[in-house]
């Protein structure tokens, strides 16, 4: 070993304390690397294990193939696999729900096809032979047929037909046209009898405009004839596959893969990989350069410590060279502890994280999937991250090895560079002594001198500082733009029926049958259309009307036109509600004097006066009456409805604030029958039904069972109380990576205060120890140490806290192209930012200190310069 | 006047085997205004004697009293007081804040005390020291010679009872060396101040009034140097 090597080495180990701070900073770094890549990876291959869930294992598909192509494909050497699908022919499907897909479409599968296109058994088990088949569960719960496993169907089989003599297949979907003699048909050619042996989720090949729900049979050895199969295969070097294809030659009409392709980087076009690559680089970029940043102080640290003893070897004679690459050698030494342990450790993280993760991930990405989204690290996400962690440690080894090998062997043996100082470099002001005395002004002295050294700790410290208030500030606007969205919804499950309000018997024996479900606690059924109004200014809020006023929307006297959400509710919820709210009912329900329920609140969020608008628009204790306008082409005159009361609680369905400039207005559905008999088409078209429950899941199954049971589409239930769901965990997800971002970062940025500041106090024994000697007290100590800390601190947020407020400001005009947001100054991340800037600043010098102290004074004068 | 009195001083550094005993049962008593000259070879012990006297360092057992103060009976806090107030401590190493300028190492004491300086004091230490024109000079600005006046003049900035050098000039040429002492002599004859200086010159040593000679951590010779015709 080389003198230069021998001397890295034993600096190394005599700082033992900071080497493994660094080491530590390194794995922290080296971690955040590896789980961005590793991640990048999972999703990779949870994506591609999607697809082929989804749309089966291949690379090629030919439809309809020919023979030839076959034997083709049979032959190539540049095939890794292939299967074919049997097209066997259609079959009525009776008793079916979906008018779009009155079929069901028969396939034969080898034991190869059942290999490219997985299917999920949900009962029972797959076909054996050619008289059994397997159902998809979507007969059921979309075309509302159910079979048993065990039922023995018989199928009149054939092939679908245009009148002009046009064979169909799957991927032309079914029309319903007016003219018979126009209308496909099924031209049978045969039948049979299977036995239905399992149920199965709903193949992913199987696509949504396909008339025919697939059922699938066995057939190892099946007599292939031209044009009756499709044949599906998949090459050895997919990034070949384009060539081997072009090679083949092939007749039959062939299609890619074209996702699977995109996921494993084959094809170029729309490459999602291209996206995740993008943002996984600025992330890296990102990561680099804050871990560059925080571990170079490191390196400078041990290098200026070492400036002595590289200035009496270089007087020796040891060249530049060799003083530089004692600084490479530091950085071998650290990279070959520092970067394994960190990408085991970000392995392990991601690994964690993904496995806690993963019923979130799920149900965000694809709920009725069971590809697990798990760790899936590959050769290349290692290799990007070891390259990664090696880029920023030889950069952050290599800025002070530069300022080394600058240095004469003169300026080195007195450390003049450390040390350059000038009167004025130190100048205080006067005032600074008088209030915070002595100490005070010694600890800004030392902070001006220190200048360069402490900078980068300020430095790093800013970083930080930036970093955790935009991240959390990003975090907290996205979490924003997810959640206002669903908020303030007063029901958990709704069904619009699409019945064009006709509110008949069929539909109301369907809602009653839903409202006497345990699973249901409270339910409405709303319709609503739109009206005006037109106010003359005595009736308006002055507020209100002078903030119109102020937009240029009318001037002083003029009328105000406002809007108004007319809403019906079913007789018996709106006398509940008018229970609850203490009305009399006999009032609303009186045809000759109608009278209505008003809700008048806005409430929004003015971006020009930049406030949030909470308002009435009406004079309330004027308006007692108000003409509802109906715009018609018949002319029909104005209905006048009395207010019976301003609410401010509403009836499930039905916002406790209203639409932008209009009020809401609820009457029960008997008022609308007569009142209202006029405008009878011009309800909305959806009538909706909304229910509240305490187990809206199992609801929802119960309600969907009902629908499908009275053959009514289960397509327009939504379970508010799932969408929430998905939104809350969409929140974890990015709480979970935006802090393990800011947690990282700023462990790293502990580690390398920790290495600056003690090492700052280790370099000052000698100092300390005259001040002691003299005659300072602990508690004069302390005082001095302290102020130091708080100019540290300060000086980091002085200049951190504007520019991540800055950062947050420009974040929140980039949310503002997407979302509605509101911009506000980050102030808890901002408190938190300031308490842990002078906790970790206060505890190192403190730490240090403490370590100071045990020494005791004659020690610390005894080290010599 | 005795101004200090050391009894039975033993100091035993490390434990068990390795133990060293730097002071074995020294006894002293110096009289106010003396100027003494402790002697010995290298690792004898003086520095240590030095140090415990200056109360910078803790004895093993034995007591010290300064003005009739018991030194050590005093809890860190007042004796980091104390300290500032009766003791000025010159060192080989000068040992001044690199941050403060020369006015202001000499001041330490003071502003550590929070007492405001007497200026007319202040100005004549500085012309005494030959720093007149070097006040706002920071130390490394200043040569060898003249960074240890520096620091005499802080040990001197308090009219502190008890001035202790150790090896004050171990580090500079023969002309500087006789400046800084000359510097310490006149203090000591004008204000009285009591000195102690570790030398291993024997020019130096044989200016003071009493010279002690220390071996193996103990006094082998106490003497005064009678300088005849003269006095
Ligand atoms: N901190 C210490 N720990 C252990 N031994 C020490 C320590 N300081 C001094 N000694 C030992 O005490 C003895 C006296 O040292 P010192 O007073 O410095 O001698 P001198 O100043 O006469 O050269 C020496 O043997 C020295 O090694
Ligand atoms: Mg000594």
């Amino acid at each position: 070993m080389n003198v230069v090597k021998r001397i890295t080495l034993q600096g190394l180990k005599k700082n033992r304390t900071r080497t493994l701070v660094t080491i530590i900073g390194v794995i922290l770094s080296l971690s955040m690397i590896t789980a961005v890549t590793t991640f990048i990876s999972s999703l990779q291959s949870y994506m591609i294990n999607l697809i082929i869930e989804q749309d089966g294992d291949w690379h090629v598909g030919i439809y309809s193939a020919p023979q030839s192509d076959l034997s083709k494909v049979k032959e190539s050497s540049d095939v890794d696999s292939y299967s074919v699908m049997c097209n066997i022919g259609y079959a009525y499907l009776d008793g079916g729900l979906n008018e779009y897909k009155p079929y069901l479409f028969l396939v034969s599968f080898t034991e190869d096809t059942f290999k490219s296109f997985p299917l999920k058994v949900i009962e029972g088990r797959l076909p054996e032979n050619e008289s059994e088949i397997v159902i998809p569960s979507h007969i059921y719960t979309n075309g509302g047929v159910k079979f048993a496993v065990g039922d023995r169907i018989t199928l009149d089989i054939g092939h679908r037909m245009t009148h002009d003599g046009y064979r169909l297949t799957q991927s032309n979907p079914y029309i319903k046209l007016e003219d018979l003699e126009e209308q496909e048909y099924l031209d049978v050619f045969t039948a049979k009898t299977y036995t239905v042996v399992g149920i199965c989720e709903r193949p992913g090949f199987e696509r949504y405009v396909s008339p025919g729900y697939t059922v699938i049979t066995y057939n190892d050895n099946p007599s292939l004839t031209d044009n009756e199969f499709d044949l599906f295969f998949k090459v050895k070097k997919p990034s070949k596959v384009y060539e081997v294809v072009g090679d083949l030659k092939l007749e039959g009409d062939f299609g890619y893969h074209g996702e699977l392709l995109r996921f494993m980087g084959v094809s170029s076009i729309g490459n999602l990989n291209a996206v995740l690559y993008s943002i996984g680089s600025i992330l890296l970029v990102l990561i680099m350069t804050c871990s560059i940043s925080l571990i170079y102080n490191s390196f400078s640290i041990s290098v200026s410590e070492r400036t002595r003893q590289y200035g009496l070897l270089s007087g020796a004679g040891a060249t530049k060279k060799q003083l530089k690459a004692s600084v490479f050698y530091e950085a071998l030494y650290i990279s070959v502890i520092g970067i394994p342990l960190g990408i085991l450790a970000g392995i392990l993280g991601i690994g964690v994280t993904l496995n806690l993760l993963e019923d979130t991930f799920k149900s965000i990405a694809s709920a009725n999937s069971t590809v697990r989204f798990t760790l899936s690290v590959s050769v290349a996400s290692i290799a990007v991250a070891a390259v990664a962690g090696i880029i920023t440690i030889l950069l952050s080894a290599y800025i002070p090895a530069r300022r080394c090998a600058r240095l004469s062997a003169m300026d080195a043996i007195r450390q003049v560079a450390d040390i350059k100082m000038k009167p004025r470099n130190v100048k205080t002001w006067r005032i600074t002594r008088k209030v915070f005395g002595i100490e005070g002004d010694l600890a800004l002295k030392n902070i001006k001198r220190n200048k360069k050294r402490y900078s980068s700790t300020v430095i790093s410290l800013f970083v930080s500082i930036v970093l955790f208030i935009s991240a959390s500030s990003l975090s907290s606007y996205m979490i924003d733009s997810v959640t206002t969205v669903y908020q303030n919804l007063n029901y958990d499950l709704s069904y619009r029926t699409g019945l064009n309000d006709k509110f008949d018997e069929k539909t109301q024996a369907v809602y009653e049958r839903i409202t006497r479900l345990g699973s249901i606690k409270k339910s409405s059924v709303i319709n609503n259309m739109y009206a005006r109004l037109t106010l003359p200014k005595s009736k308006v809020d002055d507020d209100y009307y002078n903030l119109i006023k102020s937009h240029g929307f009318l001037s002083d006297g003029d009328n105000l036109d406002i809007f108004i959400s007319l809403y019906y509710l079913d007789d018996v919820t709106f006398k509940e509600f008018l229970k609850e709210i203490g009305e009399n009912q006999a009032l609303y329900f009186d045809e000759e004097n109608p009278r209505c329920l008003v809700v008048d609140r806005q409430q929004y969020f003015d971006y020009t006066q930049e406030r949030m608008i909470d308002q009435n628009i009406l004079k309330q204790e004027v308006v007692k009456e108000i003409d509802v306008t109906i715009d018609n082409e018949q002319g029909y005159e104005p209905v006048k409805l009395a207010i019976g009361k301003y609410v401010s609680d509403t009836p499930i369905g039905i916002r406790h604030y209203s639409d932008y400039n209009s009020i809401t207005v609820m009457i029960p559905q008997s008022i609308k029958d007569s009142v209202f008999a006029e405008y009878k088409d011009m309800w909305d078209t959806n009538l909706t039904m909304y229910f509240t429950s305490d187990n809206p899941f199992k609801a929802a199954e119960e309600i969907a069972e009902i629908l499908l049971e009275e053959g009514l589409s289960t397509s327009k239930l939504s379970n508010h109380a799932e969408i929430l769901a998905n939104t809350r965990n969409i929140v974890t997800i990015i709480n979970v990576f935006a802090y393990g971002f800011i947690i990282l970062i700023s462990l790293i940025t502990v580690a390398n205060v920790f290495n600056t500041i003690s090492t700052n106090m280790e370099l000052r024994t000698r100092e300390f120890a005259m001040l002691r000697s003299v005659g300072m007290t602990s508690k004069g100590f302390r005082k001095m140490v302290s102020f130091e800390s708080v100019f540290y601190g300060l000086k980091a947020l002085i200049y951190g806290l504007p520019v991540a407020v800055g950062i947050t400001y420009l974040i929140y005009k980039s949310m503002l192209q997407g979302v509605d947001v509101r911009f506000y100054i980050p102030a808890t991340s901002m408190c938190i930012t300031v308490i842990m800037v002078f906790v970790v600043v206060f505890a190192t010098m403190t730490y240090s200190m403490n370590k100071l102290k045990k020494k005791n004074i004659l020690e610390g004068l005894r080290i010599e310069k | 006047m005795v101004i200090l009195k050391v009894e039975n001083v033993t100091k035993i550094y490390g434990k068990g085997n390795t133990a060293v005993k730097a002071l074995d049962k020294v006894s002293l008593s110096v009289e106010k205004g003396e100027f003494i000259a402790v002697v010995g070879p290298s690792g004898s012990g003086k520095s240590t004697l030095l140090h415990i006297i200056g109360g910078v360092d803790n004895p093993t057992s034995g007591k010290e009293y300064i003005n009739n103060t018991d030194v050590f009976s005093l809890n860190e806090n007042n004796l980091a007081i104390f300290r500032r107030r009766n003791i000025g401590l010159v060192y080989q190493f000068y040992n001044l804040i690199p941050v403060l300028n020369v006015e202001e190492n000499i001041l330490l004491p003071l502003l550590l005390d929070g007492r405001k300086e007497d200026k007319n004091h202040l100005n004549n230490l500085l012309s005494t020291l030959n720093l007149s024109d070097r006040t706002r000079h920071l130390p490394n600005q200043l040569s060898g010679g003249q960074q240890q006046r520096v620091s005499i003049g802080r040990a001197l900035i308090n009219n502190p009872a008890l001035v202790l050098a150790d090896e004050p000039t171990g580090n500079l040429d023969s002309k500087n060396s006789a400046e800084i002492i000359e510097l310490l002599q006149y203090y000591n004859k004008t204000y009285n101040q009591t000195l102690i200086i570790i030398t291993h010159d024997e020019r130096i040593a044989l200016q003071a009034d009493r010279i002690i000679s220390i071996e193996d951590g103990r006094i082998v010779s106490d003497e005064r140097i009678v300088r005849g015709v003269e006095k």
